[in-house]
């Protein structure tokens, strides 16, 4: 398994088709189904998928928001000058928030260590809600 | 054969045309060997594993993925959806082969010479909240307002402010999909949104691409990645099997 590869020099981002966070994101729900035929039972995984896919709008989301746009250091107010070091705060992992955080983590979960499938540092602090974890359950055993 | 039957079961990775082959030595789940199992024009991609457990370890995912990627490039395949295990080869004509042969052909003479995409693009958080407050004279008030204080202090102005950039954010995440969308819609022959735009994605979609347009797509995606990198990333995975475009669902 590969982990992650750029495969082009731009900007487009191109992650492996097999790196297993992708793998998780784009295929694990995917797929023709017998009914009654699906039995997953996802150790380890199910956590995974959830909180890329969900921020939900709450007084939570309003407040991380707000805090995001008062930490800005506006240098040119109306304007984008400053804008490189924005996107050098992001790449460092700055406030792009639950999803970029949830992903990595995901990947990190799944991709490092051994393959004892049982280990998993999934109590990430910012899994909030298990509703789509239920949901997704319900969905894999369709 | 029977000797090993109480002990296994069959995952079911794919469902290929009959005259397909498959790899030499590819094996899946539990290292097992795949192999297929052939009714009128279609054959399902099957491995043994061991009947006492359900699938769903890291190693069996990607093992399943792995799988379905070595057949993918060799012609049209129709996944099934991971976890997909039968008793015995019995159970797989019955249930799944004999009903349902002449759809699963149709499916993949539709899908024959094509791959699957999977795009995704989000906004670089700061430089869209830049412009969401250069934007917006009420968010640069609320700003003003509650910038610097503590954390408790004037909270209604912070959830006030918080929500007009939310809503500011999804209306642009909104707006701007439909641009990407209705640059790259002419190349794909369909798609599928697997996410509203909205905080966590502007785009999230499958995309099903002519093989022959593949080349196309990407470079086009290139240049727009290129293009909006300081404010969006973009982020293609594939070619891979068109998970999204098969069952209906």
């Amino acid at each position: 398994m590969t982990v992650t590869a750029q495969r082009s020099g731009g900007y487009l981002d191109r992650p492996s088709p097999s790196s297993l966070a992708d793998v998780v994101e784009i295929i694990l729900d995917k797929g023709i189904v017998i009914d009654a035929y699906v039995r997953v039972s996802l150790v380890g995984i199910e956590l995974l998928t959830i909180d890329a896919r969900i921020v939900i709008a709450s007084v939570d989301t309003y407040l991380r928001f707000a805090e995001a746009t008062n930490r800005l250091d506006l240098v040119a107010q109306g304007g984008g000058e400053s804008l490189p070091d924005f996107i050098h705060d992001m790449q460092e992992g700055g406030a792009s928030g639950k999803v970029g955080g949830a992903v990595k983590g995901v990947k990190n979960a799944l991709t490092s260590g051994d393959d004892d499938e049982d280990e998993d540092e999934d109590e990430r602090p910012r899994r909030r809600r298990s509703s789509s974890s239920s949901a997704r359950r319900r969905s894999s055993a369709r | 054969m029977t000797a090993t039957q109480q002990a296994t079961a069959l995952f079911v990775y794919a469902v290929v045309p009959a005259d397909r082959e498959l790899p030499d030595g590819l094996t899946g789940v539990d290292d097992a060997p795949v192999e297929l199992v052939q009714h009128g024009p279609v054959a399902a991609v099957v491995g043994r594993m061991a009947a006492d457990r359900p699938p769903g370890r890291r190693a069996d995912l990607t093992a399943y993925s792995s799988v379905v990627d070595a057949l993918a490039p060799e012609g049209a395949v129709a996944p099934m959806r991971f976890g997909t295990v039968v008793a015995d080869h019995d159970t797989l004509l019955d249930e799944l082969l004999a009903p349902r042969a002449d759809d699963l052909a149709a499916e993949l003479a539709e899908l024959e010479g094509t791959t699957q995409y999977h795009l995704r693009v989000t906004y670089v958080e700061d430089a869209v909240l830049v412009e969401i407050t250069a934007a917006d004279p009420r968010v640069r008030a609320l700003r003003e307002a509650t910038r610097g204080l503590p954390e408790d202090a004037r909270v209604g102005d912070r959830i006030k402010l918080g929500e007009l950039v939310t809503r500011a954010w999804e209306r642009w995440a909104h707006a701007d999909a439909d641009r990407i969308l209705a640059e790259i819609v002419p190349m794909v022959t369909t798609y599928r949104m697997r996410r509203e735009p909205g905080l966590s994605a502007v785009l999230d979609v499958a995309l099903l691409v002519d093989r022959d347009r593949a080349q196309e797509l990407e470079d086009r995606l290139e240049a727009m990645a290129a293009e909006a990198h300081v404010r969006m990333r973009l982020r293609l995975a594939g070619p891979m099997a068109p998970y999204d475009f098969v069952g209906s669902g």
